[in-house]
């Protein structure tokens, strides 16, 4: 067996930047968002966990770009695994997730994983999409899923927002905002 | 600006070992675990052990293809997370790679979500998400081959843990 005790290397600096946290407190959160999103970087990544207080196992999440809520600006396609079958959906005027946090009826302590990039979030010559690696797992129920959003849009991104598909996040649902820089 | 992606550790070895990782410090947000690997059985998955824990507290779902077929599986209460599963066989030349995403791995809130991206080439490729069921921190991680973490990694595999801390 090889032991590894570790030891931090890390120098100052990098292209990986931390932008902002937000962290649910006991009160819950109706939605979490990113504003004022700075046009300095190259790409966008979002880190976190997500529940909510509704009822059930789990549920999709709604995105919200620039305060844009309407549906027809995006699309959808994900591909699935539920643990017995892998199947693939999607579809046009679709602006949430296949599921993206776990509800309150879920396993106690569980969160759903998002790991969300941007790519060329700033850029102004074209439709932006998300992509979402996100999964959750119950011990006896879960999903894992790589999804597709398009937002018809060509504008740079400056706000960003999940929104729960009911109720409210639930407290310590956390997202985190990162930036990657070009050479 | 403070590096935000910085890395914890690295190891390639020079024979058919186990790894683990200990004293792994709190100051982080997400750790990261980068393994390019071979297993010398066609049926061993990569897998890993939080905290030193053997008991039954892991589950995964799996989402897999074979280059032929698409599909999914879980297994609930067993005493390992898993990555790079048995779908991408054997391999002595250390061809198959996984990415394991520890989230949130010293909250002590919440139990432990990990995402898996794994592939080998020839062979298949996989996403993954496993559920460790404690709140506790993670402070040590230890890595092997088959299900009940009995095997080794081949020689020439490497693994190194990085850490992502958020503002």
């Amino acid at each position: 067996m090889f032991f590894i005790n570790p030891f931090i290397y890390g120098g100052a600096g990098g292209d990986f930047e931390s932008i902002a946290t937000v962290t649910v407190g006991s009160g819950g959160a109706s939605s979490i968002e990113f504003t004022s999103i700075p046009g300095t970087y190259q790409h966008l990544q979002i880190r976190g966990l997500l529940r909510n207080t509704a009822s059930g196992a789990a549920a999709p999440t709604r995105v919200r770009i620039n305060a844009d809520t309407t549906a027809s600006n995006y699309a959808r396609h994900d591909l699935d695994g539920n643990g017995s079958i892998a199947y693939a959906q999607g579809g046009a005027s679709t602006n949430f997730t296949a599921f993206g946090e776990v509800a309150g009826g879920g396993l106690s302590n569980a969160f759903c994983a998002n790991v969300i990039d941007i790519l060329d979030y700033g850029t102004t010559t074209k439709n932006k999409t998300l992509r979402f690696f996100s999964g959750y797992e119950l011990n006896g129920s879960g999903a894992v899923a790589i999804q597709s959003i398009l937002w018809l849009n060509t504008g740079a991104i400056t706000s960003l927002a999940l929104v729960p598909w009911e109720g409210n996040f639930a407290q310590h649902s956390t997202l985190a905002l990162y930036g990657i820089k070009a050479p | 600006m403070p590096a935000t992606y910085e890395p914890i550790a690295s190891v390639t070895l020079g024979t058919a070992a186990q790894v683990e990782f200990t004293n792994i410090p709190s100051t982080f947000t997400d750790l990261v675990l980068i393994v390019q690997y071979g297993v010398a059985q066609a049926n061993d998955p990569l897998t890993y052990r939080l905290n030193g824990d053997s008991a039954a507290n892991y589950s995964n779902t799996i989402l897999y293809g074979t280059g032929s077929a698409a599909g999914s599986y879980r297994d609930s209460g067993i005493t390992t997370g898993a990555a790079g599963t048995y779908y991408l066989g054997a391999s002595t030349s250390n061809e198959h790679v996984s990415v394991i995403q520890i989230m949130s791995y010293a909250n002590t809130n919440v139990f432990k979500t990990i995402l898996e991206s794994s592939g080998s080439a020839g062979k298949g490729a996989e996403r993954g998400v496993s559920l460790y069921r404690s709140t506790s921190a993670v402070t040590s991680i230890k890595l092997g081959a088959n299900s009940a973490l009995s095997r080794n990694l081949v020689s020439g595999s490497t693994v190194s843990l990085y850490g992502i801390k958020a503002a």
